[in-house]
This record gives structure tokens, sequence and C-alpha cells, in this order.
């Protein structure tokens, strides 16, 4: 009994002397897998407006919007579920994910994008990108 | 003034404001919530508090931050809540914790009394006595505030307060029994050869565990446990107020480290630190009692992020027919070999 309460405590310290397995996030960013799934994004020039993407979705995150005499979608990221099921349905393949992995606004209404902001790519991580070295069973994970 | 000369006043006032006083007890806080939320964070694998301060991305100032935040914050009191006591009761607790820190003595004065704000021969006897009105305050607080959890939370916190104070004044009684003092400073006097945690290992062991039932840690945590009573006695304490509760239990993590290492640990006595010894042989002492106090604290934290709470029933057995009988037999063991020992302390 003695034993099974001093067991967790050494091995208590035994783990702060191990590497982390989170990374400094601002000032480091684990790199997004291939098949991450970010924010959607737009591409004006092959939009033909069809209202697929609008009729598919389920969260009601895209709208039909008036934008320069054309109809197109417009995002709202806080409505999103990353389902891609706009992406599968476009014909005209103007539907894409990015990277993105920063999503805090101080406003909701920053969550919403219209066209022309939901046809810009985002902006690149801040920081270091950093990515899995080794995976070590005494010391813990090794970024860098 | 107060009938004190002038050297003397400035002495008061240095105890009182600077060390152990105000700023020491504060300072301690702060560091050791810092180091509590860094530490549990390495045992979990995680990196903790990152941004806010100097020193390449340790999180020094995170605390500050956090205290600087609860001042703004707006006070909000429950419709049907007891005004009068519930505004009454964090600083209360407040106060009786930082209360405790004025009978501790620190060190040796070099004009040879004790570095200690109030000197008395039954400061120990006090400090049980403040120790003893901790229910109380959080009854009162948990009762003013007039909502379910709270009320659940604080009659949890006089169950456990009352089934673990009697273990603790038991193993101190073994204490009291062999120095034949309630006087602190001469506690740690009669551990100038040998100290307490080797003539008393039982009564070390009681001690620290019902003391971390005391400052209601994470073995011990029902009382404010979250998956239950969200946070127990002070959950609808907002903003300064919440402050002050924060502060009264790391005020406590303070005495209780403190009072460890006078009873079991030998307080400042250790062997002279080179450079500190040749300034003051006070600092010596000092450095020695923070070291000991240190490693108290790290115990007690460590505990939070390495045992599962207890379930109530569990935790009232352990204390009723574990730790009681456990500083009983202490006290049997102390009283017949204390012959063969008793001149070791010097009695």
């Amino acid at each position: 009994m003695v034993l099974s309460i001093l067991r967790p405590f050494f091995l208590g310290l035994y783990h702060v002397f191990k590497r982390t397995f989170t990374v400094k996030h601002p000032y480091e960013t684990l790199k997004p897998p291939e098949r991450h799934r970010g924010r959607v994004m737009l591409n004006m020039d092959r939009c033909i407006g069809c209202n697929s993407c609008v009729n598919i979705c389920p969260n009601k995150a895209l709208t039909l919007v008036e934008f320069n005499g054309r109809k197109l979608p417009q995002y709202n990221a806080g409505r999103c579920c990353f389902c891609v099921l706009c992406v599968d349905i476009c014909p005209v393949l103007a539907l894409s994910m990015t990277h993105e992995v920063e999503y805090s606004v101080y406003k909701k209404e920053d969550h919403i994008y219209p066209p022309d902001r939901f046809s810009q790519p985002p902006e690149p991580i801040k920081g270091k990108i950093v990515t899995v070295k080794t995976l070590d069973k005494k010391f813990g994970v090794k970024h860098g | 003034m107060l009938g004190l000369s002038f050297v003397e006043l400035i002495e008061l006032f240095i105890k009182v404001l600077i060390f152990p006083g105000t700023l020491f007890s504060l300072l301690f806080s702060i560091i050791v919530i810092w180091f509590e939320r860094k530490f549990l964070a390495r045992m979990h694998l995680r990196i903790g508090p990152l941004h806010v301060g100097p020193f390449n991305r340790l999180g020094l100032f995170q605390p500050i931050a956090d205290f600087l935040k609860l001042v703004q914050k707006e006070i909000i009191t429950p419709s049907r809540a007891n005004k009068f006591l519930y505004d009454l009761m964090p600083m209360l607790a407040a106060f009786l914790s930082a209360l405790s820190i004025a009978f501790i003595p620190y060190a040796l004065d070099p004009s040879g009394g004790y570095w200690v704000i109030f000197y008395t021969p039954l400061s120990l006897l006090v400090i049980l006595v403040i120790l003893t009105a901790k229910p109380f305050i959080m009854v009162g607080a948990g009762w003013a505030a007039n909502n379910k959890y709270c009320t659940i939370g604080a009659l949890r916190a006089a169950f456990q307060l009352l089934a673990y104070e009697i273990p603790i004044v038991l193993s101190l009684a073994g204490i009291v029994i062999a120095t034949r003092s309630f006087d602190l400073a001469r506690i740690v006097e009669a551990q100038s050869s040998v100290w307490f945690i080797i003539l008393q290992p039982i009564g070390f062991i009681v001690i620290l565990i019902a003391m971390m039932a005391e400052l209601l840690r994470r073995p011990f945590d029902i009382p404010l446990a979250e998956q239950e009573v969200v946070f127990g006695w002070p959950t609808e304490y907002t903003g300064v107020q919440f402050a002050l509760v924060m502060v009264a239990e790391y005020f406590d993590l303070c005495v209780t480290a403190s009072l460890i290492t006078i009873l079991f640990l030998g307080g400042w006595s250790g062997p002279a630190i080179p450079l500190l010894h040749d300034i003051s042989p006070m600092l010596s002492g000092i450095f020695w009692f923070l070291l000991k106090m240190a490693v108290i604290t790290v115990i007690v934290i460590m505990g939070r992020g390495v045992f599962p709470r207890l379930r109530i029933d569990q935790l009232l057995e352990s204390g009723w027919t574990v730790l009681i009988p456990l500083a009983i037999i202490q006290i049997l063991i102390t009283l017949a070999t204390a012959q063969w020992w008793l001149p070791l302390i010097g009695v």
C-alpha cells in the first residue's frame, strides 16, 4: 500500500523532466497535416453561382450574396463544421480547404467572410513551424 | 510609542512589512502559484504559463496578471445572500490566515532573541486556536451565499476539518510532551542535534497528510470538487473577494509549511552557508528555513498532480480509523522511549 502511494510521486517527478507534448503555440506551431481541414477558400474566377454549396451546407455557413453584379457565396467561419460537403459538391472545383490554424477573433462579425475576403488565402503561420522529430519513450516527444 | 526604542520600532516595521510579514507572505503566494501551475503542467507534459513576464517565455508574472484582472472585476453579491456575512468572510479568511504568520519564529535574531513578529511562549497553542477558526469561516461563507453548492461545500469542509484537526493536535502532543513547551522557538532549539522527523516519523507522516486535508489540497479536495459542487464554499465569490480567498489559501500553505519545518525539520538549524554566514548568521538560518519550507511545499503541491480525489466516506474513514490511532500510537511510543532520547534534545 505504501508503494502504491509512493510510486505516483516518483512517476510525477520523472514526468517533470520529460519533454512536453505541447508546443509554445504562438511562437511555435505544429505543421498541419497534408489533409488538414482548415477554413474553406473560394476561387472567384471559377465560381458560377450555382447555389449547390449553399443548399448542401448543414449549418447554413454559406449564403449567396450579390457581389460586383455576380452571385457569390459568403462564408461564416463561426458556423462552419468543416464537413467538406461544399468542396465535394462544387461542380467547377471553385471551393477548396486551406491550412488555416488560427480562428480566434475579438468580434463575431469578424468570422464572416464576404466573397472578396473569402477568396483570399489565409495569412501564413506566424512563428516557427515545427514537426514531431522523434518519439522517445524515455525522454518524450522531440519537436523541431 | 508602545514603550519601544527607535531601533526596536524600525525592527518591528521590517518584521511586519518585509520578513516574515506582508511582503514575504505575498511573494511566497505569488511564487507558489506560479510554481504550482508550471510544475503541474510539466507533470502533465504540458508547458504551462508562457507569455507574461521576462526570462524567455517562463510566464513568471502570470499570477500578478491574474490578480490585476481579479481586482478590476465587478463584485457580484447574490440577491438572497446575507450581505454582511458574505462580504465579511473573505476578509476574515485572509486576515486569520495571515495572523498565524505573526507567531512563527523564522530565525535567530543577531541580538539574541528570535526573528518573530510577536513572541509568546504559547505560540503553538495560538496557531492551533487560529486553525480551529477556519471551519467557522467556511460554514459562515457557505451559508451566507445562500446557494446549494456553497452550502454543500461548506458542510463537507466542516466534516473534513473536524475529522482532520484531531490527528493534527494529537501528533503535536508527542512533540509537546517531549519538549515540555508550547514555544515554537524552544521546539526548534530542542532539535539542534537531532530532528523530530527521526525521533517521531509516524507523527510527521500523520501531520503531513492531515495538513494536506486541512488545506483542502488535491487528494482531499472534496469540499471544492469541481465535478460535484462547482467550487464549494467560495463558488459565488467574484473579483477581489475571490482573490482574497485564494490569498488566504496560499497564506495557509505558507503557515503549514513553516509549522512542519519548525516542528519536524529543525527550523533554521543547519550548517552555516559560507557567504551568507559572513554577512549575518541570521541569513544562513533563513536560507535553511526557506529550503525546508520549499521541500514541504513541493510535496504538498505534488499531491495535486499525482493523486485522484478520495470519496467522502474514504476520507472520513481514513481520518477517524487510521490517522487518529496512528497519532495515539506515536504518543505511546514517545512516552515509552522518551527516557533514551530525551538527553539528545536537552530537556
